[in-house]
């Protein structure tokens, strides 16, 4: 069996596994593992009860990995994520406790209810994959994914992120609702007992580590690299944009093309991957101008059009 | 929501029948409703709505531009109203035989074509009924006045109405109401057209009986005893522009009056007598050609509405190149013209000396009571002799030049003071109108008959026009003397005047002055070309750079766009580019199912499938291959080279001999 081939297989057992808890979302779990093996971390913003948070959670059963989940609320301290440093009477110094943030899979639900302060100590850690407590610096473990949510429907209490956190973010997109047989479906399954409970892991720990470093060794040609810099920079001179994707935009987007790639079996990016991947990787980051986002402009039409005026190569 | 079958046929026949145009009605017609019985449905884009609308729009431009140079203004609209269903036929057949069924209403704006682009979503028109409401605007445009047109729009109406009635009414009822309506129609408009005669009648009497219209050749009304700065616009008013002699006479008359009452001149004579045109219909002989001297003019005006008095030179015995329904003059020197022109541009004839209009009346030598003994006292203290008239205008011309300054304000006269007596007598100060009728009533007074005359000062050259211009400041009031057997200019107002008018000239107006001569010349060229005078070749000849211009505009736009876009890419060289795949890529373009610029292999295959072209698994593998030659950096190997290329050129072969095939390959690939 060849890399790709043994990257595609892994690809395939987490998808099925997760896909027998969350039906007819193999679109959202196909985002989900291009971030997740592209090494960035997920927003999922959608309604309540759309699945959010069980997509995290199969996801972490299906590959064995350790897993925390931080409810976010408005007192919630950094320390109670990042961990904190206690005096300890027998050793007589401070010994430091690990918060939840020390694991492979954190969901962090409904970030945007926590404190700004305490949303910037885990965006950190996103960012730098290390944690600083008390001028001490804890490296967090190879595989660390988070997978945030939050809910669109909901403003008081809230403390909408701000673009630049929103920027460390590889991907945000929404579940949505599935079809009405596939809710009928969801029924069954969850009849008697959630399916969620009989998921076992189907891959090790250092096959998702392997996964992760195949997919930055998937080609990617200057001409589509080009590409993805297009597209990116032509949201920055769109109109009703007051700023657009950054550099790390693009960098976001030709990892996340990568993972595509390779979980379609390529070992080289296509245009194609790139264009699949530029709105949940792209959307998000924009900040558009207030009156024309009260007009109905969206980061997901922004893209869209940028997608549409870029001429493909082909 | 779409009319019903048959109404929008039966609503262009009808347009047909009232415009004359039966022919082109006929073939709409069928292809309105051939649209419905054709199963075929197109992919009609965004984009390609919006060429369909532009090309409409800018036809229909092209439409209003000849329309507009080629008959007067009410024509021009009603032919631009009655042509718009063949203009708007184009888009609404874009939108019948596309599979959407409507389009975008971003298309129809410019403004939100730009918001369309950004994302916006906009709703969806379906244009069958404003198709109907604008076929309906036609038929009534062309404005055929029989009790069929009103018959064959009741029917149509009540057509659509039934149509669209709510479910809760039945046929019968809506009909009854319907054919009511009808009926109330009939006897209303009857009963409006006696209204509107009624308040024509009425409306003109009262209307002119109470405003003074434009120049009058009845009467003058000056500002004397008016108090107050007499103010004059800029604006210009006549081009005149001498044909022989390097400029033209000092003044140009309008009328002369031979009765003054109360700040008022009358004309003595209320009668105008039409004069007959000679040859072309544009040649108004006005008096004798004298024996010799004779001098030409050309004198461009506006005439409001078609009407007004001719500014003519002193002497002026004809009148040529004006096209006018009747011209008519008195025996004071009004020309007037009936139904000419908008705008006039006529050359005036003119000998040495005045022909002398009319023979002497006694009017000619009344004064006033009330400022009789004024005038009798003062031409006796200047010595004014009726037997040396040369002798006696020389000492009036003196009189005025002493002592006389030039004033358009009049500060408030004591109570009882007479106007004439404290211009002459005290403040010695006024304006033109002050000037010649005191002039007039003292010459008079001495026994020299006069008239009042009033018309215009030639006194501006415009480098700009190569022109003299007469500005509305330039008007003016001067005496006609009667001597040696005809009547000549006499002005008596100091030369200062012209100096003072064009001191109150405002700083914009050069750049008025300019505007001015575009919209004359825009006038000319409309006016003579409806006049015949112009061949319309020019007019063609601009409409036509015009409608060029437009549509290199548009092209242009397009072009700059798509290089701005493939400039995106084209930075970086693509490596693959000799792809056989390319010749299939080609090869399917010609059949119809050309790939967009932003879609990739996968996008174009999925579409062409989704949309029922033909199975594409073959292509899919090829494509596959063509994607790893084209964007894998370590590339293909040498037999996979072979294969792409053997592959696609026996498919490219395929696709051109199935495009050979007109039937059954049109049909599969084109089958929507």
């Amino acid at each position: 069996m060849t890399g790709t081939e043994s990257a595609v297989d892994i690809f395939k057992k987490i998808a099925s596994n997760v896909e027998r808890v969350m039906r007819g979302q193999s679109a959202s779990i196909r985002r989900l593992l291009a971030a997740f093996a592209g090494g960035g971390h997920v927003l999922l913003e959608d309604f309540p009860g759309t699945g959010k948070t069980t997509l995290a959670k199969s996801l972490a059963k299906s590959v064995g990995a350790g897993f925390n989940r931080v409810q976010f609320t408005p007192d919630l301290l950094p320390s109670d994520i990042l961990g904190v440093s206690v005096y300890d009477q027998k050793a007589g110094g401070f010994s430091f406790h690990q918060g939840p943030v020390f694991t492979n899979i954190v969901l962090a639900d409904e970030v945007n209810r926590a404190s700004p302060r305490t949303q910037s100590a885990l965006l950190e850690a996103m960012g730098e994959a290390q944690v600083s407590v008390d001028g001490t610096t804890y490296k967090l473990p190879e595989l660390f994914f988070v997978i945030a949510t939050q809910n669109p429907v909901e403003f008081h209490g809230t403390y909408p992120l701000p673009e630049a956190q929103m920027d460390r973010f590889m991907m945000q997109f929404a579940t949505g609702y599935v079809r009405p047989e596939e809710e009928v479906a969801v029924l069954t399954d969850q009849q008697k007992v959630h399916p969620l409970e009989s998921l076992e892991p189907c891959v090790t720990l250092e096959e998702v580590v392997r996964l992760k470093n195949m997919v930055k060794e998937v080609r990617i040609g200057d001409e589509v690299k080009r590409y993805v810099v297009d597209i990116v920079a032509s949201t920055r001179n769109a109109p009703g944009v007051q700023l657009g994707a950054s550099p790390r935009a693009s960098l976001s987007l030709m990892r996340a093309s990568q993972a595509a790639a390779l979980m379609d079996g390529q070992g080289f990016v296509s245009p194609a991957h790139v264009q699949e991947m530029a709105v949940p990787v792209i959307a998000h980051r924009l900040m558009l101008d207030p009156q024309a986002k009260f007009s109905g402009l969206t980061g997901r039409s922004v893209v869209e059009t940028a997608l549409k005026s870029a001429p493909a190569p082909a | 929501m779409t009319t019903p079958v048959g109404l929008l046929g039966a609503t262009v026949l009808f347009w047909g029948l009232q415009t004359g145009l039966l022919v082109v009605a006929a073939v709409l017609a069928l292809a309105l409703e051939g649209a419905r019985l054709v199963k075929k449905r197109w992919d009609v884009s965004q984009d390609d709505f919006i060429r369909v609308t532009d090309g409409a729009t800018l036809l229909l431009a092209g439409l209003i531009v000849y329309a507009y140079s080629t008959r007067p203004t009410h024509l021009a609209i009603m032919t631009v109203l009655s042509w718009m269903p063949a203009f708007f036929a184009p888009v609404f057949l874009a939108q019948a035989l596309s599979s959407r069924g409507a389009f975008s209403v971003s298309v129809l704006f410019w403004s939100l074509r730009r918001r369309a682009r950004q994302g916006e979503a906009f709703p969806e028109l379906n244009l069958s009924w404003p198709y109907f409401l604008v076929s309906i605007l036609a038929c009534a445009a062309a404005n055929v006045r029989t009790p069929a047109f009103y018959l064959g729009m009741f029917l149509l109406a009540s057509w659509a109405l039934l149509a669209v009635r709510p479910r809760t009414s039945g046929l019968f009822l809506s009909g009854t109401l319907l054919a009511a309506a009808g009926a109330i129609g009939v006897v209303g408009q009857a009963g409006l057209h006696a209204l509107q005669g009624v308040l024509e009648r009425e409306g003109a009497r009262l209307i002119f009986g109470i405003v003074e219209v434009g120049a009058d050749p009845y009467q003058s009304r000056t500002a004397i005893g008016s108090i107050g700065s007499l103010l004059q616009s800029d604006l210009i008013v006549l081009r005149v522009k001498p044909l022989s002699g390097p400029r033209p006479p000092d003044l140009l008359r309008r009328a002369s009056y031979s009765l003054y009452r109360a700040g008022t001149w009358h004309a003595g004579e209320l009668r105008m007598t039409d004069l007959a045109s000679s040859g072309d219909g544009r040649t108004w002989d006005l008096a004798p050609e004298p024996a010799q001297g004779s001098r030409a003019v050309l004198i461009s005006s506006y005439l409001r509405r078609g009407q007004g008095l001719l500014a003519l030179p002193a002497g002026t015995f004809r009148v040529e190149g004006l096209l006018a329904g009747s011209v008519s003059h008195n025996r004071f020197g009004a020309v007037q013209v009936d139904q000419g022109p908008g705008m006039a541009a006529y050359r005036a004839i003119f000998g040495p000396e005045s022909p002398s209009p009319s023979g002497l009346d006694k009017t000619d030598l009344l004064v006033p009571a009330g400022d009789a003994s004024l005038m009798t006292r003062l031409g006796r203290e200047l010595g004014l002799d009726p037997r040396k008239p040369e002798e006696a205008l020389a000492k009036v011309s003196r009189f005025f030049e002493q002592g006389f300054t030039y004033s358009t304000y009049q500060e408030a006269a004591g109570s009882g003071e007479k106007p004439l007596e404290r211009f002459l007598l005290k403040t010695r100060s006024g304006h033109c109108e002050f000037f010649a009728t005191a002039t007039t009533l003292l010459l008079r007074g001495a026994g020299i008959p006069a008239r009042y005359c009033v018309g215009w000062s030639v006194q501006e050259h415009s480098r700009l026009e190569n022109a003299f211009i007469v500005r509305q400041r330039h008007a003016h009031a001067w005496v006609l003397v009667h001597a040696k057997g005809a009547w000549r200019d006499f002005d008596t107002t100091p030369s200062t005047w012209a100096a003072v008018e064009s001191s109150r000239a405002p700083w914009w107006g050069p750049a008025r002055d300019v505007w001015s001569w575009i919209k004359f010349q825009a006038a000319r060229l409309r006016w003579e070309s409806l006049e015949g005078k112009r061949s319309n070749a020019r007019l063609w000849l601009g409409m036509l750079a015009a409608l060029g211009l437009g549509a290199w505009k548009l092209l242009n736009m397009r072009a700059k766009a798509a290089s701005a876009a493939g400039a995106q890419t084209a930075r970086v060289p693509g490596k693959g580019l000799d792809s056989e795949f390319y010749l299939i890529e080609s090869a399917l373009a010609r059949e119809g199912w050309g790939r967009r610029p932003s879609e990739t292999w996968r996008g174009w295959l999925k579409r062409i499938e989704a949309e029922g072209g033909f199975p594409v698994q073959e292509l899919s593998a090829l494509a596959a291959l063509h994607e790893r030659y084209r964007f894998d950096p370590q590339g293909l190997r040498p037999e996979e080279r072979k294969s792409l290329a053997r592959e696609a050129l026996r498919l490219a072969r395929s696709r051109q001999g199935l495009a050979r095939q007109p039937p059954a390959g049109a049909e599969s690939v084109t089958g929507m």
